[in-house]
């Protein structure tokens, strides 16, 4: 922490001295806001959102640029040519973390972190004629039967497939009791499992919900500190006997070029989360499920490299390979 | 359900919703006809513009996009070689030998008419059966997905014009280069000599590289052969009889699009493949495909455009998203407050009624623009061959550009431009490429997933009931020249 606050108060320093880029000036035109996201998505839509807010508290054009691609490579690629002056932006999530752990080229540091917007925890789903009832359930069959049951998450070494290590080892689940089956995507697993050909799914609270709310999935368990209000039954791993690292979120934020100075990330920060708080973007993340999350520079910052030490810690346990 | 549908026609059969069908419609002309741009990016183009629109004419609007870009891109298909859509690349095998042949009129037309009723059939099928195809789409897991790209690859034989050795080096190219990227399931880097290929080789732009750019470097060598290639343009029959003869292979052909599209990541690419090999299979005039038989752009176009309904089955009934338009179809939904889901039925049953009501309304607008704009872009023909080449060489980096907004995708054309005439020069065909480029990471992510799922036990991954049947279809696809009729070979 303290190495942070040093490491802010040089870079203000730096900043003071070398752009002449003052807050108060800011935004002093258009302002990029680069997705790593195809058009279309939910991260997509709510850049969108976010976008036509700003643009009506700044006074500026917002133009989103959709750069999706090497899962999030080329959006990184696009940041690292801009110029750290604020006027370019960047949308991230926690699947950047993922692509830090692959690449050779991008880490957590070739952008600076300037605030987060929402959180959404991680949650286990069943379909409800699976037999699982609980998370105790669950544990008690996989020890029975190593190796017969299988979750489905998205990829390998992703935040999904480190938050479900982090449940099987707080229940004390060996290597092969429960086979890691990575797909594509959530929603791809969350549509494996809904045709039983996996037992559970790792998955956020809006891609299930529909299915729950139709009785074609349960939530099992949820890995937040408190119950979900959405699926009020559903424990959370620490009421089951399963404690966890409860921080570990699946995020989206805005990131911007590094060495972007403070005040400027500050600034715009404010002005997002004002956003954040008009009526239609509350009704917005109500109408999604997301959970509202604010972290300003400092302390998304911090968040982030404590997700990255974890995911690096977590997939060198799990022998994952990563760079 | 009748009431339903009356209650949803007087929701579309408004001055403002069809002003929203129009304006899709048009721009899933353009879309649609650009190489590069599908209608998944036309989609996400529109979808900030529905912000401020009602829901109705927000989805009616995104909906006819989509439709519209199935019918359209044959028609570069057939022009220049150049598939609008990954679904039509299958349309130019047989389109752009008519069209040298100078038929390019009849080919327009029969391709917007198969389109035509490829939808029509297929949107019946969509009213009557979009709950009960929602299980099958579920039905589709690692092992039979697995599967699903083995008869795919099966097809290889029979789409194989020439030398079965030739068309098997074009799979195995195509198959190498999937490779390129992401590990699928464990996550390591495999040739990714540039940061961007950390997804792999982009499909789009490889595919416009392979087609059309390559058609391009033949353009310039024959620039100086004189040949009208619209002899028949301007007297094309556009009388629904044309397409009489075809009506079984209409049928068939989007019987098989409207299922494969149910599918979730099966898309009008693999609707038009196989449903041109079965074509093939059956057809009397078998042996003429690839060399410009009618049949094989009824084929192909039928399935592509069935494929679409298809994709909504899933969509509307369970909220999965069948392809990539499907998945920004969701996000627009999402936009007006509507949640796609099992629910939506239930909840909401004005939204995939109007979608119903919207498609069949959109249809005549479609079939019309087609019909009449056929006798417009057959002119294109008519154009000499340098300065066609030189436009053609432009769409084709401009729609790679497009595609990523990145100069990354122009380079991967023009690439695969070169491999692709190099190819050709060697008679090995496109087709077996495209198959596999299309089918590899299906057929490599959901063997390993259901190797996994298996304990590693392989026989236990074939004897799920779908997959054991898919097997033994290829493997009598794979077998039947060896019995039966031999097709000559050229």
């Amino acid at each position: 922490m303290r190495a942070l606050m040093k490491a802010a108060v040089l870079a203000a320093a730096a900043a003071g001295l070398t752009a002449p880029v003052a807050a108060q000036d800011y935004p002093s035109g258009d302002i990029r806001y680069i997705l790593h996201v195809k058009p279309g998505g939910a991260t997509d839509v709510m850049a969108r959102r976010l976008a036509d807010g700003l643009q009506k508290a700044l006074g500026v054009n917002v133009v989103v640029e959709n750069r999706d691609g090497g899962s999030g490579a080329r959006q990184m690629a696009q940041l690292a040519r801009a110029k750290p002056d604020g006027q370019t932006i960047g949308s991230v999530t926690a699947s950047h973390l993922g692509m830090f752990l692959q690449s050779n080229t991008f880490d957590a540091d070739s952008v600076t972190w300037a605030c987060n917007m929402v959180l959404d925890p991680y949650l286990l789903a069943v379909r409800p004629d699976s037999g699982i009832d609980s998370l105790a359930d669950l544990v008690k069959k996989a020890k029975a039967a190593p190796g017969e049951l299988s979750v489905a998450g998205f990829g390998e070494a992703s935040g999904g497939q480190v938050a479900w290590q982090m449940f099987a080892d707080s229940a004390k689940l060996g290597d092969g009791d429960i086979n890691w089956v990575p797909y594509s995507s959530v929603g791809d697993a969350v549509v494996a499992t809904l045709g039983g050909h996996n037992d559970i799914a790792i998955a956020y609270t809006d891609l299930v919900q529909q299915h729950v709310k139709a009785g074609t999935l349960k939530v099992i368990g949820v890995m937040s500190t408190e119950r979900l209000p959405k699926f009020p039954d559903a424990q959370t791993y620490a009421e089951a006997g399963y404690p966890v690292d409860t921080t570990w979120q699946q995020f989206r934020g805005i990131v911007m070029p590094a060495e972007t100075p403070a005040e400027i990330q500050d600034a715009l920060c404010g002005t997002v989360q004002e956003v954040m708080q008009t009526p239609e973007m509350v009704k917005y993340i109500e109408d999604s499920d997301l959970v509202p999350g604010f972290m300003g520079h400092e302390e998304f910052t911090e968040f982030v490299h404590a997700q990255d030490e974890a995911a690096k810690t977590w997939t060198a346990k799990l022998g994952i390979a990563s760079n | 359900m009748i009431e339903n549908f009356l209650h949803a026609a007087a929701l579309v059969l408004t001055v403002k919703v069809m002003g929203a069908l129009f304006f899709g419609v048009l721009v899933g002309y353009f879309v649609g006809a650009m190489p590069g741009l599908t209608s998944s990016i036309g989609m996400a183009l529109l979808i900030p513009f529905t912000f401020g629109l009602e829901p109705i004419p927000a989805i009616v609007m995104l909906v006819s996009i989509y439709m519209a870009s199935d019918y359209a891109g044959g028609i570069p298909a057939i022009l220049v070689n150049a598939p609008g859509q990954p679904g039509s690349a299958v349309t130019a095998f047989d389109g752009y030998p008519m069209c040298n042949r100078g038929e390019s009129g009849l080919a327009l037309n029969l391709a917007i008419m198969a389109s035509g009723a490829g939808a029509f059939i297929s949107l019946l099928l969509l009213v009557v059966s979009a709950q009960v195809m929602a299980s099958s789409a579920l039905a589709f897991g690692p092992s039979e997905y697995f599967a699903l790209a083995i008869i795919g690859l099966s097809l290889i034989g029979v789409l194989s014009a020439g030398s079965t050795l030739k068309a098997i080096i074009g799979l195995l190219f195509g198959l190498t280069v999937v490779t390129i990227g992401i590990d699928p399931i464990r996550g390591t880097e495999r040739f990714v000599f540039h940061p961007y290929l950390i997804d792999g080789i982009p499909f789009l732009p490889a595919l416009i590289g392979l087609f059309a750019l390559s058609e391009v470097f033949v353009m310039i060598e024959t620039a100086n052969d004189r040949i009208d290639r619209v002899k028949h343009a301007s007297s094309a029959n556009h009388s629904l009889r044309t397409l009489m003869p075809y009506r079984r292979t209409v049928l068939r052909s989007s019987l098989i699009g409207y299922f494969i599209g149910v599918i979730p990541g099966a898309g009008a690419s693999i609707a038009s493949l196989v449903s041109y090999g079965v074509a093939k299979k059956l057809s009397r005039t078998g042996t003429s495909f690839g060399t410009g038989n009618p049949e094989g752009i009824v084929a192909s176009e039928a399935a592509n455009n069935a494929s679409v309904s298809g994709a909504l089955a899933p969509l509307l009934s369970l909220g999965i998203p069948g392809s990539a338009s499907a998945a920004v179809l969701i996000g627009g939904l999402t936009i007006q407050g509507l949640q796609p889901g099992p629910l939506l039925f239930a909840d909401n049953p004005e939204i995939p009624f109007s979608i119903f009501v919207g498609l069949l309304a959109g249809l005549p607008i479609m079939l019309l623009i087609g019909l009449f704009g056929a006798r417009l872009w057959v002119q294109i023909t008519r154009i000499p061959r340098p300065i066609i080449a030189t436009v053609v060489a432009s769409i084709c980096m401009l729609g790679s550009y497009a595609a990523a907004n990145d100069t990354f995708e122009m380079m991967v054309t023009a690439t695969f431009g070169v491999i692709g005439y190099v190819l050709r020069r060697c008679d090995i065909h496109p087709a077996p490429i495209v198959l596999a480029l299309v089918l590899g990471e299906m057929l490599e992510a959901n063997l390993r997933r259901a190797m996994i799922l298996a304990n590693d036990n392989f026989l236990t991954v074939i004897s799920h009931p779908i997959t054991a049947g898919l097997i033994l279809a290829s493997i009598l696809v794979l077998a039947s020249p060896l019995f039966g009729r031999k097709p000559a070979a050229n």
